[in-house]
């Protein structure tokens, strides 16, 4: 399987995150207008002191997430690589969330559809916020070949459970 | 119709003597007098209880809790909340700020904060998830250390969310206990930690999913923001070392710290310095709260007799108050020291307080094995460490100390029969609260000679007065900062804040208002509570509006050896400062201030207070 | 001319005001941060806030020459 040229990821480096959550607050800024942590599309998790883990979709190359949509609410942006929900046939059934492994689509009260990572449609506001605070946690590059991406598409708190007791225990 | 922007203009109340849960609104007005915050509280506190403050026992059921936000949280970066109540030490009202993620969340909530009255029976615990709020059983959870309570927490709820909670410190109704968020925060001045414990209180988790309040000027807002990230991401040396770095410049460099009680504010310990921490202990760095583009934040690991300690920094207050002050200058057992009192739920800057008093009267010899029931010795990690403990759960002659530094001087004059005076010398604190690692010998760090002799908080160092009144060298500027709710290091000029606060309020809050009127009211009621004092405790200006003794001892070593603060100075500027605020000589408020800033209800309390300090 | 004022405990290590004779237009922030440094006190300029006298902030691209009185003040009171 190629990747198409120009597909993005966003990579991240555990150690430079200072779990801030600026990347929450850029987020739904963007997608929102308004400060709304619960409706970003990136998530911090913190099980540890000092051990913060942001989750996102990490793309999967076999996109479980949009086989598994019954109603075709979902689909690649092959430009970006991105999984976009179309709201208007979102019917928040839930088959998204059942078929990825990180359980990653956003169910948020007072949005009618899931909400996932949209790569702000190749210019991702999250990884721009966390540079600007000087940060540089959250980097943009060519999406990897690597199927091994997949492997980041854990639950939060089994990221973040991980982490922190590689550095504390 | 007033608008509300910045603020929903709703509290949360639970009161747990009944179980009642309401929501009460709040008039955009008072938001306009108080802004939020800290001064929200002190109006809150002066509305209910002010009546019959000196009666109402702290850490009695008619006291109550005030958690609060202010219109900036959220939106300025840098965030905090604010926790009040009338305070267990001194006996005023203590706006407690902490950096917490329960701050935002009870804005998501749909509230502006969160106010608790009354006392369970059992242990408790508040669950706060938007509308619907529980009050569920604690009975399991009574009696968890901090690290332990967070995961426990996590698992009861079933999954990490921000909570604000107590160790057995605050179970204890220790007087210097904390109420704690995220492991190594605390609300620490005020001792709320005894409140919350009082009222039965573990912990309050918060889930919130909504939105933050919409604001008024979002263009204004988007580029203020960016303005201020800006600014904040710029202070490369405070992001890198954090106020870690104090532990040596704040004693070599400007002769400030705390070292064995105070006796001297110099020291040239290279290893009491950032460079040698970072490369033993620091495992990370950054670490930021919610919303910071600062991260003063590290947190740090050491290993002391097999056991894994871990806290943030030590950030400055910490490594001064466990270490230096307590003549502790290895540094992983300060670390050890700071997570142990994390852990338990005290308030580190005033439990360093009380236990340098301790030692210091120990080697004096005013006290002996005999009242301790061990040696206390500087420096010496063991005993330490036990009498944090001692303290926490009010052993043997820890339940002396659990009364905070003045209270305890009261107590072992009493038992030794000594003038309270020859005890109270040593006791570093004023109006009952420990004065923060911020001397004021040498004249080169913060705090001006009446920094603490004036301030409405006592000896809280984030809440220092200073002169021109009109300026962020007073405490005018410390109390809005508390009532926005902001972060003080990640504050800008005054003018940049309050083009924040206009644009997500939608206010026109000028220079002009915040330091004529805005300021000056909450100072003033803050001021006329401390005053009314009770039900133990009673400040008379002409005594108490005073330093602690040490200060006026001269500096023993280091380049500013001789320097103390001159008396002269400190009448003289307290008056000047004093006139400035509208208060009289005695920093009584006047009545014609009092009318200018809209109290008209306390011109009669004021009138009562004067009379029985027998001024005219 | 160039006055620069001082809040607080800086006018009482520094003095209240300082004026100097403005020879040649430099970047205000290297001005203030060396005055600082020459003063003692391990202070420099990114512990303390550069405002002109009605508070308002004064950027980093001002010069020397372009301002007659600044306010300057310490930024971190805690810690």
């Amino acid at each position: 399987m190629s990747t198409p040229q120009g597909q993005l990821w966003i990579l991240v480096d555990y150690t430079a995150c200072s779990g801030c959550r600026l990347c929450e607050i850029a987020c739904s800024l963007k997608h929102e207008g308004v400060i709304w942590p619960s409706a970003s599309r990136i998530t911090v998790y913190e099980h540890y002191p000092g051990a913060p883990v942001p989750q996102y979709c990490v793309q999967c190359p076999d996109y479980p997430c949009v086989n598994a949509c019954p109603t075709k609410a979902l689909r690649v942006d092959q430009a970006t690589g991105a999984v976009l929900v179309d709201p208007s046939l979102c019917t928040l059934c839930l088959k998204c969330v059942e078929a990825c492994p990180g359980k990653i689509p956003k169910v948020v009260k007072g949005k009618k559809y899931v909400l996932i990572c949209d790569l702000c449609m190749g210019d991702p506001v999250c990884a721009k916020e966390c540079s600007r605070a000087g940060y540089n946690a959250l980097k943009v590059i060519r999406k990897p070949a690597n199927t091994g991406i997949k492997h980041y598409a854990k639950p939060g708190s089994t990221l973040a459970e991980e982490l922190g007791r590689k550095y504390f225990t | 119709m007033v608008y509300l922007f910045g603020s929903w203009g709703r509290l949360l109340r639970v009161d747990l003597s009944t179980g009642r849960m309401s929501t009460e609104e709040i008039h955009p007005m008072t938001y306009r007098m108080y802004v939020g915050g800290r001064g929200l509280a002190t109006y809150l506190l002066w509305r209910e209880l002010g009546r019959k403050w000196r009666d109402v026992d702290p850490l009695g059921p008619e006291n109550i809790l005030t958690v609060l936000t202010g219109p900036l949280t959220g939106y300025y970066p840098g965030i905090k909340l604010v926790v009040s109540g009338k305070s267990p030490q001194s006996g005023g009202v203590v706006g407690s700020a902490v950096s917490s993620h329960v701050a935002y969340a009870i804005k998501a909530a749909g509230y502006d904060g969160i106010v608790v009255s009354g006392a369970s029976r059992d242990p408790v615990y508040l669950y706060v998830k938007d509308d619907s709020v529980e009050v569920r059983d604690a009975s399991k959870l009574w009696g968890l250390r901090g690290l332990e309570l967070v995961r426990a927490l996590r698992d009861d709820v079933g999954r990490d969310l921000p909570s604000l909670y107590i160790g057995p410190a605050g179970e204890n109704l220790v007087r210097t206990a904390a109420v704690m968020a995220r492991w190594f925060h605390a609300a620490g001045y005020g001792g709320y930690g005894a409140v919350m414990g009082s009222k039965r209180l573990k912990a309050i988790v918060v889930e919130g999913s909504g939105p933050l309040p919409p604001v008024a000027n979002r263009d204004d807002f988007a580029k203020l923001r960016y303005e201020v990230i800006d600014k904040v991401a710029a202070r490369t040396t405070f992001r890198r070392w954090g106020t870690t770095s104090g532990l040596w410049r704040v004693g070599y460099e400007t002769s400030s710290e705390p070292i064995r009680n105070w006796q001297e504010e110099w020291h040239n310990r290279e290893e009491f310095s950032h460079a040698p921490i970072e490369r033993k202990h620091w495992v990370k760095n950054p670490w930021a709260d919610w919303g910071c583009p600062l991260a003063c934040m590290k947190v740090s690991r050491a290993v002391v007799d097999g056991v894994i300690y871990l806290t943030d920094g030590p950030d400055y207050e910490m490594g001064a108050y466990l270490g230096s002050n307590l003549g502790l200058f290895e540094v992983d057992k300060v670390i050890a020291l700071s997570a142990i009192a994390d852990d338990l739920g005290l308030c580190g800057i005033q439990v360093g307080n009380v236990v340098g008093f301790a030692v210091e009267l120990f080697e004096r010899g005013m006290l002996t094995e005999d009242d301790v029931g061990y040696t206390l010795r500087w420096g010496d990690f063991k005993s330490l460490k036990k009498l944090l403990e001692d303290i926490a759960y009010r052993r043997g002659f820890g339940a002396v100390l659990a009364e905070g530094v003045y209270r305890s001087a009261v107590e072992i004059a009493k038992r030794k029969r000594l003038p309270v005076e020859d005890v109270l010398k040593y006791a570093v604190q004023v109006k009952g609260i420990g004065v923060g690692a911020h001397g004021i010998r040498s004249r080169k760090d913060y705090p001006q000679p009446i920094a603490y002799a004036a301030s409405v908080q006592g000896g809280d160092h984030t809440s220092v007065a200073g002169l021109p009144a009109n300026s962020e060298e007073s405490e005018v500027w410390s109390a809005f900062l508390d009532s926005a709710v902001i972060c003080m290091f990640t504050s800008v000029e005054e003018d940049t804040v309050l083009k924040f606060l206009n644009a997500v309020t939608g206010w026109s809050v000028t220079k002009d208002e915040l330091y004529g009127t805005i300021g000056p009211r909450i100072l003033s009621l803050q001021r006329i509570l401390l005053l009314l004092g009770g039900p133990d405790v009673r400040w008379d200006p002409r005594k108490h509006d005073d330093n602690p003794p040490r200060f006026y001892e001269p500096l023993p070593t280091g380049p500013y050896a001789g320097s103390l603060v001159p008396r002269e100075e400190v009448s003289k500027n307290l008056v000047e400062y004093y006139r400035q605020l509208g208060w009289d000589d005695l920093g009584i408020p006047t009545e014609e201030t009092l009318r200018k800033l809209g109290l008209y209800d306390a011109v009669d309390v004021v009138r009562a207070l004067r009379r029985e300090l027998g001024a005219s | 001319m160039l006055c620069v004022h001082f809040l607080g405990n800086l006018s009482s290590s520094i003095g209240s005001k300082l004026c100097f004779e403005v020879e040649k237009c430099v970047d205000l922030y290297s001005f203030i941060d060396d005055l600082l440094r020459s003063k003692g006190g391990a202070l420099s300029v990114e512990e303390v806030l550069v405002t002109s006298l009605d508070g308002k902030p004064l950027d980093s691209r001002v010069s020397t020459c372009d301002v007659s009185d600044v306010v300057v003040l310490r930024l971190v009171r805690g810690g």
